[in-house]
């Protein structure tokens, strides 16, 4: 059987899919087990470790001080398209998730990952005064949100986005001080505050093989589909985003399907956030 | 010109620095600072006057290890490994067959570490492989090289990825203890594993087994690293960097040794219980399967 699903791969799929199960067991609906933890990794000013099946990944946010950036459009460079971003993400596939990455340059997936995920998150509603350093807010808190995926098995984009949201709730920043106008400090023994940020954000992914759609799918599954579905609701069932790319075409109830599929997570998702906390 | 393509704030950005020190500095000026003279035997000032104790660990203990092999799917084999706070992944490729080593008769060994950006409290850290990544990587493919037996992989490289997720010291002894686990996970054939150890020794005669990140950076310290194989009583490694006494330095191998042995005895256990537990997980899929 081996043999048969490595020389035809599609073939070996497709006698699963007529029985509208999947080699893994799943159905076609079904999702993996996902597990989210928080506030795992010290060193970081708010972590989280999301686990979708074999998918893992590991968010870290560092928080870092600069100066307010100046409401003179000429002097914003040409490349800064969000203005007033103080959230920057980053996603990295390196050669420690799957043999396909190589170190030295970033692959064309997390290139195109990094832009999709920069510009969901920068329409999250955080009001102004949360990223202020000290009271006055004279310097600001930029954070750079840094993904690192560390098993690489398909569905990297909803993983993504599990862990940036869980770890910006889990960041927890300093009280600063400045000393002398451009010296910068934390105070470590006051208390710290947390970010405000009243949404949330429920991904699902879904491939497209044939005419069947496959929810959360594997990497042999996404290896083999012509398309896929990326969907993002926030908690209150708006579309933040979706995406639909390759080369098969999706029929309008399909598209429907997939969105009530992905609605239908969000009590699942958010009680999962709420409860990712390691500390408690 | 080299493009990096990655998200980037065209508005420079600094990591604060702890208030405490601010303060304490601006104390000892003003001559406040006699405060700062009232070291007993059994602490050590770091570079930022904090006092060095241990809590909940003397000198000679080791921090909490834990390991597992086996956690990522992708790579013919890998380990976590966290010894207190400090946590690293390893993953192995290979052996595998590539056009640069086509001709080579032995198999190349190439390692690679790397910290995640967020892995250290006060450095900043690129994305770009740096000078320390670099140098640590080469000590690592140095320590555990010797354990290998690269004439049974003739034209293949084995590639070893390291990434150090939270960096609370000692991170070269964790690492090289993620490699060979996840070599042994690999099923590469070696003679032994390699165990290594290391030990800080500051000025005022306190040697601290397993330091972390405070206690590594007291300037006047220096450290020595020992990796060996203890079946075959080999030692592969020694690493000393500082000044240090002739006959402190022989007290200080001692003691790695000692502590090698004993990280030696965790993974042997580890590797057989993970082995016992794949076993258990066949014969119930056989189970099911009947």
């Amino acid at each position: 059987m081996e043999a048969f699903q490595k020389i035809h791969p599609l073939e070996f799929y497709r006698k699963f899919l007529v029985r509208s199960v999947r080699p893994d067991g799943r159905s076609l609906d079904d999702i993996r087990k996902t597990t989210i933890s928080t506030g795992s990794i010290t060193t970081a000013d708010g972590s989280s470790f999301v686990k979708m099946g074999n998918t893992s990944v590991v968010c870290g946010v560092r928080a870092e001080v600069g100066e307010k950036p100046s409401t003179d459009k000429s002097k914003i460079s040409s490349y800064n398209v969000h203005e007033n971003k103080n959230i920057f993400i980053n996603i990295e596939l390196g050669p420690i998730c799957s043999n396909t990455f190589s170190s030295t340059k970033p692959s064309d997936i997390a290139m195109s990952l990094c832009s999709r995920l920069n510009s969901l998150i920068n329409r999250l509603e955080i009001p102004e005064t949360d990223y202020y350093f000290d009271e006055e807010g004279k310097a600001l808190w930029y954070l750079y949100v840094d993904v690192y995926c560390l098993d690489y098995d398909g569905n990297i984009y909803d993983a993504a986005v599990l862990s940036i949201i869980s770890a910006l709730k889990n960041v927890k920043l300093p009280k600063g001080v400045i000393e002398n106008n451009d010296e910068y400090y934390k105070d470590l023994e006051s208390p710290q505050r947390k970010l405000k940020i009243q949404h949330y954000l429920i991904p699902l992914s879904f491939s497209v093989i044939d005419d069947y759609i496959l929810a959360d799918p594997s990497l042999d599954e996404e290896k083999l589909s012509s398309g896929t579905i990326n969907i993002t609701y926030n908690e209150l069932n708006e579309i933040c985003l979706l995406l639909s790319t390759g080369t098969s075409l999706i029929s309008e109830t399909n598209l429907k399907d997939c969105m009530k599929k992905a609605k239908e997570r969000s009590s699942f998702i958010i009680d999962l956030i709420n409860n990712s906390n390691v500390d408690k | 010109m080299k493009i990096d393509y990655r998200c980037s704030n065209p508005i420079k950005t600094t990591k604060p620095i702890d208030y405490s020190v601010y303060k304490n500095k601006k104390l000892s000026i003003n001559g406040n600072g006699n405060n700062n003279i009232n070291t007993s035997i059994n602490t050590t000032v770091n570079s930022n006057n904090i006092k060095i104790q241990r809590i909940n660990r003397s000198d000679e203990q080791l921090r909490q290890i834990f390991m597992k092999i086996g956690v990522v799917s992708q790579g013919s084999g890998s380990s976590y490994v966290e010894m207190g706070k400090t946590k690293v992944l390893c993953t192995i490729h290979g052996p595998r067959a590539t056009q640069k080593t086509e001709l080579f008769e032995t198999a190349k060994l190439n390692c690679e570490l790397k910290y995640t950006t967020f892995s250290s409290t006060t450095e900043k850290i690129e994305y770009v492989e740096n000078s320390k990544e670099k140098d640590l990587s080469l000590l690592i493919t140095q320590s555990i090289i010797g354990s290998i037996r690269l004439e049974k992989y003739p034209k293949t490289a084995i590639d070893i990825y390291i990434l150090v997720l939270n960096d609370d010291g000692n991170v070269l002894v964790a690492s090289i203890t993620a490699a060979t686990m996840a070599l042994a996970d690999a099923g590469v054939e070696m003679f032994d594993m390699v165990s290594s150890c290391s030990v800080s020794s500051t000025k005022d005669n306190r040697t601290l087994i397993d330091p972390t990140t405070s206690e590594e950076t007291i300037p006047t310290s220096s450290t020595i690293l020992v990796a060996k194989m203890p079946s075959l009583n080999e030692i592969t490694q020694i690493i000393q960097t500082g000044e240090l006494q002739y006959t402190n330095v022989l007290e200080c191998v001692d003691l790695c040794i000692d502590g090698c042995d004993k990280i030696y005895s965790i993974m042997k256990q580890n590797l057989i219980d993970s082995l016992l537990q794949k076993q258990k997980e066949k014969e119930q899929q056989q189970q099911q399967q009947q």
